[in-house]
């Protein structure tokens, strides 16, 4: 198997290479960090190389096999974090320049399990500052530098946790955790073309993670596939002293004929790529589930509550940055005063939005309780350019009927995989949104699509910092 | 400051307060970024008032940044009708989501 090749294997592969004795773990780990080094900054990916701790983990995992004790799947496998996990060995900047030198001297809970588990730590990836928290408006909203998607780096990885998606998408890392609140993980998934899992509310600790709305925020696995999405939760999912919101459920049964419903107006305001890839997506469901179609999502403030709650959420994350008037040295225009934005809420509309978020699980749970998944594109355009505000992109596709704002308030679980290409070579995606603690039910015909397609085994040529292609 | 019964009156008395420190900064800045586009409606006076009060944070806040945290606040104000509205209201019995907790 060439260089190449390894770099893009999914879990299982990788395993079976270490296994078969045609790579060490140690050898896997150095190809991985130096292609961070190489390609990392060429889109905008990497914030922290951590060579020290990723070789000696890597030389730990090629011990242990050698004597005979393999962890699990991920054993000797090597990723990375988004840049707001603790972990000991390098800083935890939160993608802002306020916190560039934070260091924690403890690993965050997801580290901590995933180093259980034998996989190897190899770096710290970028995000947008605060993970999008203050309400940038442009691509470049990270002290690092706007991320770029490995498909077209004129083109933005999406956000908040757009390195760990551009890390993935480029062979850089087998896989990669990243956070979603509002969108942070379905959408750069979708732009950078990889496979991402947004779990349930819960299911994940997020101890020694950065806050950013306490009733929102979510950790999830980003890869190549949603097998190993699957994997990776497994890994790092259950309950945590530290975490009083973290719980043990399990992980849902997936039925041998799914029932899907199709998100009602789900292509009304899409560009034209977006909607043929999402009715060639129906037409591979249709082989193994039955669909039904036009199923409406219930009229309810979503955009008006999320916004609200992270604000306000926000805010108190955030006071002391805010009060200290350091918001200034943010990179986007829009985070230098977002914060005092969030400052300002009212405490009767925040109580206001999660008294409509009781009505908002009640009202999924009747219209989408008979379904294993419902069906949508996760978003309505392609990647926007890097070099555009963002609501000059694509103002035609705005306002469409969407499942991300919907989904995060309900606190349900989703996948996003990618289902084909539109121009500039951009990726398109497919999310699958399921019921509370249900994951396995959406791998499961995520894996089945998968099974029927080939978007999720293409991957990018490559620039190098001098534009050469490789 | 006296209990005020509802947002509008909570803006205009917050108005009221801050009116002063909005003006006597107003032009103080040297280096505003772009003005907006003449088509966007300007903020509310009570929003730019309240936005002023940011400056006991950063007093470098500039008359432009002022606007645009204004202009949020105004968004926020519609959010916070949208999330009650005066067609089909909250009643006193509909309960927050207060230690969010899937069922």
């Amino acid at each position: 198997m060439m260089n190449e090749d390894v770099a893009f294997a999914g879990i299982a592969a990788l395993a079976r290479l270490q296994t078969n004795k045609k790579i060490s773990s140690l050898e896997l780990t150095d190809l991985y960090l130096s292609r961070l080094a190489e390609f990392g900054p060429v889109y905008g990916a990497l914030v922290t190389l951590m060579p020290e701790r990723a070789r000696s983990e890597a030389k730990r995992a090629d011990r242990e096999r050698a004597a005979g004790r393999v962890r699990g799947p991920l054993h000797g496998i090597p990723y990375g974090v988004k840049d707001l996990l603790a972990a000991v060995g390098a800083p935890t900047t939160w993608g802002a320049a306020p916190y560039r030198r934070q260091r924690f001297a403890y690993d965050a809970t997801v580290v901590r399990k995933l180093q259980a588990a034998g996989a190897v730590l190899t770096a710290k990836l970028a995000m947008v500052e605060l993970a999008g928290g203050f309400g940038y408006g442009q691509a470049d909203a990270s002290f690092t530098g706007p991320g770029r998607t490995p498909w077209n780096r004129a083109f933005w990885s999406g956000g908040s946790s757009s390195g760990s998606a551009a890390a993935v998408a480029a062979g850089l890392v087998a896989f990669a955790i990243g956070s979603e609140t509002s969108g942070s993980i379905l959408f750069p998934a979708t732009s950078c073309g990889i496979t991402g899992l947004r779990p349930t509310y819960g299911r994940v600790s997020r101890h020694g993670a950065m806050a950013l709305c306490w009733t929102l925020d979510k950790l999830g696995p980003m890869a190549r596939s949603a097998a190993d999405t699957e994997t990776v939760l497994r890994a790092i999912a259950g309950a945590d002293e530290n975490d009083p919101t973290a719980v043990d459920r399990p992980f849902g049964t997936p039925g041998r004929r799914p029932r899907i419903g199709v998100l009602a107006k789900a292509t009304s305001k899409t560009m034209p790529a977006v909607k043929t890839n999402f009715e060639a997506s129906l037409n591979v469901l249709r082989e193994f589930a039955d669909v039904v179609e036009d199923v409406a999502l219930p009229r309810l403030p979503y955009g008006a509550a999320v916004e609200t709650i992270v604000r306000a959420e926000g805010a108190a994350a955030f006071r002391d940055l805010i009060e200290s008037g350091r918001s200034r040295e943010l990179r986007a225009v829009d985070d230098r005063t977002g914060g005092y934005v969030g400052y300002t809420t009212l405490a009767v509309d925040y109580i206001d939005a999660l008294r409509q978020r009781r009505f908002m699980i009640e009202a999924f749970r009747r219209a989408f309780g008979g379904f294993d998944a419902i069906v949508a594109p996760t978003l309505h355009t392609l990647a926007y350019p890097v070099d555009v505000p963002f609501e000059r992109a694509y103002p035609k596709y705005r306002g469409g009927v969407s499942l991300i704002a919907p989904g995060n308030l309900v606190g349900v679980p989703a996948v996003g995989l990618p289902n084909g290409f539109g121009d500039n070579g951009l990726p398109t995606g497919l999310s699958l949104l399921g019921g509370a603690f249900g994951e396995a039910k959406l791998t499961a015909i995520a894996r089945r699509y998968q099974a029927r397609t080939a978007h999720h085994r293409k991957h990018p040529m490559l620039v190098t910092a001098s534009g050469a292609e490789k | 400051m006296r209990p005020t019964s509802n947002r509008k009156q909570f803006l205009a008395a917050v108005a009221a307060g801050a009116a002063l420190s909005f003006k006597s900064s107003a032009s103080a800045e040297p280096s505003a970024p772009p003005s907006p586009s003449p088509t966007e409606k300007p903020p509310s006076e009570a929003a730019l008032a309240l936005a002023a009060t940011m400056r006991r944070f950063d007093p470098k806040l500039n008359d432009a940044e002022i606007t645009t945290i204004a202009r949020g606040i105004d968004e926020g104000a519609r959010f916070g009708a949208a999330l009650n509205p005066k067609k089909k209201r909250l009643r006193n019995w509909d309960e927050p989501v207060t230690t969010f907790v899937l069922p």
